[in-house]
């Protein structure tokens, strides 16, 4: 699987799981999820439960790192990283 | 008519807000709200539902849980048992400012697993309202700590514990910090062993369960739950209305359609044929 494939994914997630009134596809690769998404604490929750469903991955709780959350970018690597390793 | 209230009960005062319909009251309900996070984001909607219902012939009684909100007491000395026991003196209370007898409950998230557990102790409460109740305790309170978890991240940058060196903590009898609330061994406990599935079949008689989610099928376990309550003899509607978990959510959160089908559901159960929409 690709890596452009996992943001698409990620994005359509984030639209639909996190109730944002925007398009995945208007979702920007590197732009800010909390400060231009208006992604908060409380949303990155159904944000990692999706990732765990979606990708059938588990993020370890020593794995909540904000620079893994940042964008779709960094979020695309770090789910790549995590697929890779299980 | 609305007015604070003050609810003795015991050594404790119990903070609320009562709701009275302008003309005849066709019955009574004691509003049980969630705890935690879910307890600050679902507080509008919760207000924005009691003034509904009081505006269609409906008396209500808000009110904050012994060491909740403004009621008095440390949170740290209560716990599950006890916040049942507070939603049954709530209801005395109203009673006693109402003089309806016909009473039930509505309560969200966790409010509705203590409200289910209150009626099911107390066969004198005529309906049971569950918005998206807790079934599985456990899974609910791993859910919150991972909530803690992220919530840490944001602040930090990183999440400075883990789930496992809490479940230590209260293992060892030490109390952590869960949204600002000193969550007990004694809470732990209480909350981690919530089954409702397993207690439906000495559940509450007359209860509507209603599935709030903007998109898909009703979850299993909110089925499973309906089913043990068929099974044990008791009237359970199923529900869903297409909205928001305003719980969940923080800013402005409207759910007129949560609260539309409610009050419909209550009209049917409180006109003069007492029997519920069955959906």
């Amino acid at each position: 699987m690709t890596e452009e494939k996992i943001e698409d994914r990620l994005k359509r997630m984030i639209a639909s799981r996190l109730f944002l009134k925007i398009a995945p596809e208007a979702i920007e690769d590197n732009k800010s999820l909390m400060d231009d998404y208006g992604v908060d604490s409380v949303s990155l929750l159904e944000l990692v439960v999706g990732i765990e469903e979606e990708f059938g991955i588990v993020i370890p709780d020593e794995e909540f790192s904000i620079k893994h959350f940042a964008t779709v970018a960094a979020l695309a690597a770090f789910v790549g990283s995590k697929m890779t390793a299980e | 008519m609305e007015q604070s209230v003050l609810i003795p009960r015991g050594r404790e005062t119990l903070s609320g807000m009562l709701y009275q319909p302008d003309e005849e009251i066709r019955c009574g309900m004691v509003m049980c709200a969630p705890l935690f996070e879910e307890r600050k984001s679902s507080h509008r909607v919760m207000v924005d539902a009691a003034r509904t219902f009081a505006a269609n012939g409906c008396a209500v009684l808000r009110f904050d849980y012994c060491g909740c909100g403004d009621s008095t007491g440390d949170f740290k000395n209560y716990s599950c048992p006890d916040w049942r026991e507070d939603i049954t003196c709530a209801a005395r209370f109203m009673n006693g400012q109402t003089g309806m007898n016909r009473l039930g409950l509505l309560g969200l998230r966790l409010g509705a697993s203590l409200a289910f557990e209150a009626a099911r102790m107390n066969e004198s409460f005529d309906f049971t309202v569950l918005w998206e109740p807790i079934i599985h305790g456990r899974r609910y309170f791993d859910y919150e700590l991972r909530r803690k978890l992220i919530r840490e991240m944001v602040t930090f940058g990183q999440s400075r514990v883990t789930r496992e060196t809490l479940l230590k903590d209260l293992k060892d009898g030490q109390p952590i910090d869960l949204d600002g609330y000193a969550v007990t061994s004694r809470l732990f406990h209480d909350i981690t062993t919530i089954d409702l599935i397993k207690a439906a079949a000495q559940g509450p008689r007359k209860v509507l369960l209603v599935h709030i989610a903007p998109s898909g099928a009703v979850p299993r376990e909110l089925s499973a739950l309906k089913e043990a309550g068929l099974d044990g003899g008791a009237h359970v509607d199923l529900i869903s209305t297409e909205e928001d978990p305003f719980w969940n959510l923080v800013g402005l959160v409207e759910c007129p359609s949560l609260i539309e089908k409610t009050k419909g559901w209550i009209n049917l159960l409180t006109s003069n044929t007492g029997q519920p929409l069955n959906t």
